[in-house]
Parts: structure tokens; sequence; C-alpha cells
């Protein structure tokens, strides 16, 4: 005899057509491990049907919104830290690079003779720029001297500003897609 | 589905978490009891709970807005829940811990019913823990959250028939417990009550 049809029958009785159910009716009385498998699950049911909702301690979705913050801020971090990093290895990778093709395309006693000439122009530009400051220094009134400087601390502190922003932006973009 | 819940999907999806905190708080029980009852364990299923709003949340713009927010949620929860359950292998019901109960039609039972619902309950939570997490999964979305066997397939990503066929298995599994755990309590009640014929 077929149980398996009966068993599935027994155990999902609501797709059962009233003929289904009928010769399941008929089925159960004669045979007992059927008639058990659909008064067991008929009982199962009963206590599925009826089982209630748990419900989450109070407060979880503040909870939630206290992680959400402390999860985005530490994705920030994380975004942050590998565009510095991408960042770094980058400029690490070109100063190499650069370096490699430099020393491999020029003798050694014309890297030297480089080296020093840079040096020497270098401290040429100082003298200079120490000159030249000086030079205007005297020539300017003292009352001019303080809003110089502080144009000067603007611009540079906007720059640095402007900088900070951009990083910032850059990486508030990785933030969703941890 | 409700205008609000629209309206808090909508502004959730535009980047709003204040919106999105309405969801959590709307969808709560839902979500948290999915996991409670996958997990078996009240701490972890706080934890499971938090981890599918996130997970949500960060997923958000690959919502489809044809399928329904609790069975998309429910989703993921299943999947994560299923994940959990395969790693942890977990053997411990967290039964002594007294805990909210919704009753689904709104009115509490009276206290004989609810001793004995509880004892039912809690045998079948025993067997629940006995089956495949996947097969766990199909039957809790059947009966807690009344799903179709379609909505069941897109939720655990099955076929239908293979949902089918998983309901099947767990129903069988389940009864055949349930009758030999039945019998095996009213040999040891009769053992105990009837007098010894020695």
């Amino acid at each position: 005899m077929n149980h398996q049809m009966f068993e599935e029958w027994a155990l999902s009785p609501e797709t059962c057509s009233p003929e289904e159910r009928e010769a399941l009716q008929q089925h159960r009385q004669q045979c007992e491990s059927c008639d058990r498998l659909a008064r067991s699950w008929k009982r199962i049911e009963s206590v599925l049907d009826t089982a209630p909702f748990a419900r989450p301690a109070e407060g979880f979705a503040q909870r939630f919104q206290q992680n959400l913050a402390a999860r985005k801020a530490a994705a920030h971090k994380r975004q942050a830290r590998k565009f510095l990093l991408i960042l770094g290895i980058t400029f690490a990778v070109s100063i190499l690079a650069g370096s490699v093709y430099f020393y491999s395309i020029n003798p050694p006693q014309f890297l030297l003779t480089q080296v020093f000439r840079t040096a020497a122009n270098l401290l040429v530009t100082v003298e200079n720029i120490k000159i030249i400051s000086s030079t205007f220094l005297g020539f300017t009134p003292g009352a001019i001297f303080l809003p110089i400087l502080m144009v000067s601390a603007s611009a540079l502190g906007g720059f640095a500003l402007l900088w900070f922003t951009a990083i910032w932006k850059f990486t508030l973009h990785g933030e969703k897609a941890q | 589905m409700d205008t609000q819940i629209e309206r808090w999907l909508d502004a959730a999806i535009q980047g709003n978490d204040e919106a999105y905190g309405h969801l959590v708080e709307y969808y709560q029980t839902g979500v948290f009891n999915l996991c409670y009852r996958m997990l078996n364990n009240r701490q972890e299923a706080e934890d499971a709970a938090q981890e599918v709003f996130w997970r949500a949340y960060n997923a958000l713009h690959r919502y489809d807005r044809d399928r329904s927010f609790q069975t998309w949620l429910l989703s993921i929860a299943s999947h994560f829940c299923i994940d959990q359950q395969r790693k942890r292998k977990l053997t411990l019901i967290d039964i002594d811990e007294p805990f909210e109960e919704t009753f689904r039609d709104g009115n509490s039972p009276t206290p004989e019913k609810t001793m004995l619902l509880r004892e039912n309950s809690t045998q079948i939570e025993a067997m629940l823990e006995t089956l495949k997490p996947t097969d766990r999964a199909a039957l809790m979305l059947r009966y807690w959250y009344e799903m179709s066997e379609k909505e069941i397939a897109e939720s655990l990503s099955l076929s239908v028939s293979a949902v089918k066929s998983r309901l099947f298995r767990a129903r069988k599994e389940l009864a055949l417990a349930f009758d030999d755990d039945s019998m095996e309590s009213q040999r040891t009640e009769r053992e105990l009550y009837e007098p010894s014929n020695v």
C-alpha cells in the first residue's frame, strides 16, 4: 500500500480535497502508524498555531540606534584608514618606481653631482628668500605686518580645512558598503 | 503595505536614520521572534536581530519594492540564523528564562491553558532543535508568519518543490518524535504511579 500519499495528506490536511480527506479517514481506520502520525501532527499543529511571539527586551530600537551610530563611526574610521593606506602606498610606489627609473638611466657620478648641485641650489634659494624678506620687512611699516601674517595663516588654514573635508567626504562614500 | 510604513521606507532609503528607526520599532517583534525560535537563546536572538537590522540597513538600496518588507527582513533573518546554527550547533534550550510573549489572537489564555501550552511548546521547541536549520526555518515561516510556500521559497532561496519536501520532512520528523516522546512520558507516568507486580 502507498503510505507516502496518506502521510502527505495526514501532514498537510489543509491541502486535501474532500475526497482525499475521506480516503485518508478510511485508511486511518486500517493503518495504525498513519493514524498515529495524523493524531500526533494534529497536536503539534495546534501548539504551533497558538504559539506566542517572543518579544525583545524593552528599548530594542534605542539599542539599535546606538549600535548604528557606533557601527557607522567604525565603518567611517575603517574607510578613512583604507584611503590613507592606499594614498601612502601609491606615493611610496611612485617614489620607488621613479627612483629605480632615474638610477637605471643615469651613471653614479652624474647622480652624485646632481645631488650636490640640488643641495647647493636649495641653500642659495633659502638665502635669497631671507634677503628678500628682510628687505621687504625693512620697507614696510610695522602696522601692516600683522594683517599679512593673519592673511597668510588664514590661507594656510583654509587649504588644510579643504584637504581634510575632501578626505572626510571621500571616505563617507564607502561607509554604506561595509 | 501601510502608507505610514511606505513613507518611513521611502525616507529610510533616502538615508533618513530616524525613519529607519521607526521601521526597526515596527518590525522588531517579528524579526526577534524568528531569531529566538531559531536560536533558542534570548541574548543570541537579540544580537542576531540587531545584526539583521544592520544588514538590512546596508542593503536598503537593493530592496525590491515589489516584495513585502517584512518578508525581505525575515529572509535576511532566516539566512543569518541558519548560518549561526550551522556554526554553533546549539544543543541547549533556554527554557528557565521567563520572557514576554504576545498571543496572536490578542486574548490571554487561562492559567491552566497557558501551563499546558508552555509544556507542549517546550516539548516541541526541544524537538524543533533536532530539525535541520533550513527545515526549521521553513516550518517557522509557515506557522508563525503564515507564509505561502512560494514566499518561503523566496525567503530561503529555494524552489517551491524543495520547500514542499522540506516541510513534509520536518512535519514527519516532528510528528514521529512527538509520538515517541508522548509514548515515553506515558510509560514513565505508568511506572511511577502503578504498583509494581513483583
